[in-house]
């Protein structure tokens, strides 16, 4: 009954490796990610390929994309904790503005964070991985990467600091400029599609008065 | 405490713990400036989707 098994899981991850739409997605969303700490595309692809075989190495029956995902998200995570332990990294630089405040140290009228929460229907996990994927792009200097290590990698600061070869000090301003810049990022776009619908609604509705009032 | 050290310490706490003066200020100044408080939990949402991205639970970054 093993080979049943076998066969029941080895169908399960097929399934997913066959939908072509899905696995050329899923790929380029894993280099994108795996850029943000190795600018060096072949390495990256190298290393998405690499985790993908893992994938399949370690078979495991999934119920769904989304499990199927985030198992081999779990794979590219360690190989690029990997890659990066074997390698290390060149030094990094960064300055330290804050055109967000004032003199006084308040926040600056434009930059005064909004809160994120759409209305009603929230943001759904894949969408929010679409806006951060953008922002991340926009970070300057190395922000992203060390922003990735923390948080995506979870890698602790003393093992950043060694791997980035910067300071602590130095990587809380870095991690201090990402979140902020992402912070940024994300609020604006978010907002803008809130206040798109806000804007569709409200000239649905003067439409709709003027057709009333014309009767 | 200004808005930019606030936000900064609302920063450094996602990676290590802040002393408890450093902790006591920012609540309190978290409790008068809604501007810090947003910037607070915008930067703990971007964490929370990250973890639950990676382990695939759609429901959690739902939560806040």
């Amino acid at each position: 009954m093993q080979s049943n098994a076998l066969s029941h899981v080895e169908s399960s991850v097929m399934q997913h490796f066959n939908d072509v739409g899905f696995m050329s997605q899923l790929r380029e969303q894993m280099i994108r990610f795996t850029q943000t700490q190795l600018r060096d595309a072949e390495i990256a692809e190298d290393i998405v390929q690499e985790a993908l075989l893992g994938a399949v190495k370690n078979l495991k029956a999934f119920a769904g994309r989304a499990a199927f995902r985030s198992w081999v998200f779990a794979m590219l995570k360690n190989k690029m904790i990997d890659h990066i332990r074997k390698q290390g990294r060149a030094p990094a630089t960064q300055s330290i503005d804050a055109e967000e405040f004032n003199a006084k140290g308040s926040w600056q009228q434009e930059a005064k964070p909004m809160p994120w929460q759409c209305p009603e229907a929230g943001l759904k996990q894949e969408q929010f991985m679409v806006i951060l994927e953008l922002c991340l792009n926009k970070l300057p200097g190395n922000q992203a990467q060390v922003f990735m290590m923390r948080e995506f990698l979870g890698l602790a600061c003393a093992e950043i600091c060694t791997e980035v070869d910067i300071t602590e000090s130095n990587l809380h301003v870095l991690l201090y400029r990402a979140r902020m810049n992402l912070q940024k990022c994300m609020a604006n776009n978010w907002l803008h599609d809130d206040r798109q619908a806000t804007l569709q609604k409200s000239i649905k509705n003067n439409l709709m008065n003027t057709i009333k009032k014309g009767r | 405490m200004n808005c930019q050290k606030a936000s900064e310490l609302a920063s450094r706490q996602q990676d290590q713990p802040l002393s408890l003066s450093k902790k006591i200020n920012l609540k309190l100044h978290l409790l008068m400036c809604e501007h810090c408080r947003n910037f607070s939990k915008n930067i703990e949402q971007l964490s929370d989707s990250m973890q639950s991205f990676l382990s695939g639970d759609d429901s959690k970054d739902q939560k806040k």
